[in-house]
């Protein structure tokens, strides 16, 4: 097991810990006192969970073209070029 | 009254967690159907709030995995860029199709997906030899079997891509992970050791995930509240399900749960 790949898993839960944090806290917000700031709470929560892969997938390639592993680096570029497309097409519609 | 309602929804991500993880099928598969049929919830926000709890699932059990160095990063990148295509994909058309054949596509993935998992139970996983070259996508593993670290190979790169891409596609177009589907095919055609084909998976179903939800979000396909709610107990019902895996025998209770499978699908045939 790598420092990369620790690095890696720490995105991963630290993504999903805050995600997770918002949405509990906004959902006891939102059945509390429903408003703006519940649903800001919830919005965010849900838009960083799902930024949550996305950071794994831009640090895998960041780490691939810094070990100069050129191959993975375009394979992790391409995911994120799918990604990039999924987020276009999102906020076009 | 809402709070009732968000309680329930917490109360069957719970639950839908904690049977997917006793399968290790993920949340999705019987939290998508308990929303459309117990909560009367249209199929595309159920499959929104599905793909939720996945990439939540996705992130908690690869973040705990990692440690166990069974997870193959590379393998994962490279078949990311086929699942992820799926999902773009199956998210594109899941906003094109009618409610009655989203259903009808759940019920004959449900079915499908009941039938690979008794075919699991009673089939034993294929353990690699041992390769004396692990290749540009293999690695090692521990086998129980050999008591030591061997070297596998990755074998018939181009069906383990369709094999993800297919997977992807479902994922995008249910919202559900598509890890069994992708599972079986590794460990039987390509190589993987299960345990690594098990772990590598639960880390793509998350970006998998991640390439459909935006475009389920900007449909207005995600109720927020409803998805903070079964996100929740999704993570709850998880752990619960992984303490229960670990001290219950699992062969009866597989068969029990496939049999559950089965009645979701038909239900969902019924239901279109």
């Amino acid at each position: 097991m790598s420092p990369f790949e620790i690095l890696l898993g720490r995105t991963l839960g630290i993504g999903v810990t805050i995600a997770t944090a918002l949405l509990a806290v906004g959902l006891v917000l939102a059945l509390a006192a429903p408003g703006p700031a519940a649903n800001l709470l919830l919005q965010i929560g849900l838009l960083v969970l799902m930024g949550t892969p996305m950071a794994r997938v831009l640090l895998t390639c960041v780490e691939y073209v810094r070990e100069r592993d050129w191959f993975f680096a375009l394979n992790a570029a391409g995911v994120l070029v799918v990604l990039g497309i999924t987020i276009w097409q999102a906020w076009r519609s | 009254m809402t709070l009732i309602a968000i309680a329930g929804v917490m109360a069957l991500g719970a639950l839908g967690g904690m049977v997917g993880a006793l399968l290790g099928l993920g949340g999705g598969v019987f939290l998508v159907p308990a929303l459309t049929l117990v909560y009367g919830l249209p199929f595309r926000e159920a499959a929104g709030i599905g793909l939720m709890t996945v990439i939540a699932t996705s992130s908690v059990v690869s973040a705990q995995r990692v440690g166990d160095g069974t997870v193959n990063f590379r393998l994962g990148i490279v078949l990311e860029i086929a699942t992820t295509l799926g999902g773009l994909a199956g998210g594109l058309t899941a906003q094109a199709l009618s409610p009655r054949t989203l259903h009808l596509a759940f019920g004959v993935v449900a079915l499908f997906i009941a039938g690979v998992m008794f075919r699991q139970i009673s089939r034993r996983a294929v353990t690699p030899q041992g390769d004396p070259d692990a290749g540009w996508l293999g690695g090692e593993f521990y086998s129980d079997e050999h008591r030591r670290r061997l070297t596998y190979r990755v074998r018939r790169l181009p069906l383990a891509l369709v094999v993800s891409f297919i997977a992807g596609n479902v994922s995008g177009l249910l919202g559900i992970g598509g890890g069994i589907l992708k599972v079986p095919a590794l460990n039987a055609w390509c190589g993987v050791p299960l345990r690594v084909a098990a772990t590598t998976s639960s880390l793509m179903i998350g970006v998998t995930a991640a390439a459909s939800a935006p475009l389920y979000y900007s449909a207005g396909d995600i109720p927020p509240l409803y998805a903070a709610a079964s996100v929740l107990g999704v993570m709850v019902g998880t752990r619960g399900g992984f303490w229960i895996a670990e001290r219950a025998r699992a062969r009866s209770l597989k068969v029990l749960l496939g049999m559950v499978l089965v009645f979701v699908a038909v239900m969902m045939l019924v239901r279109a």
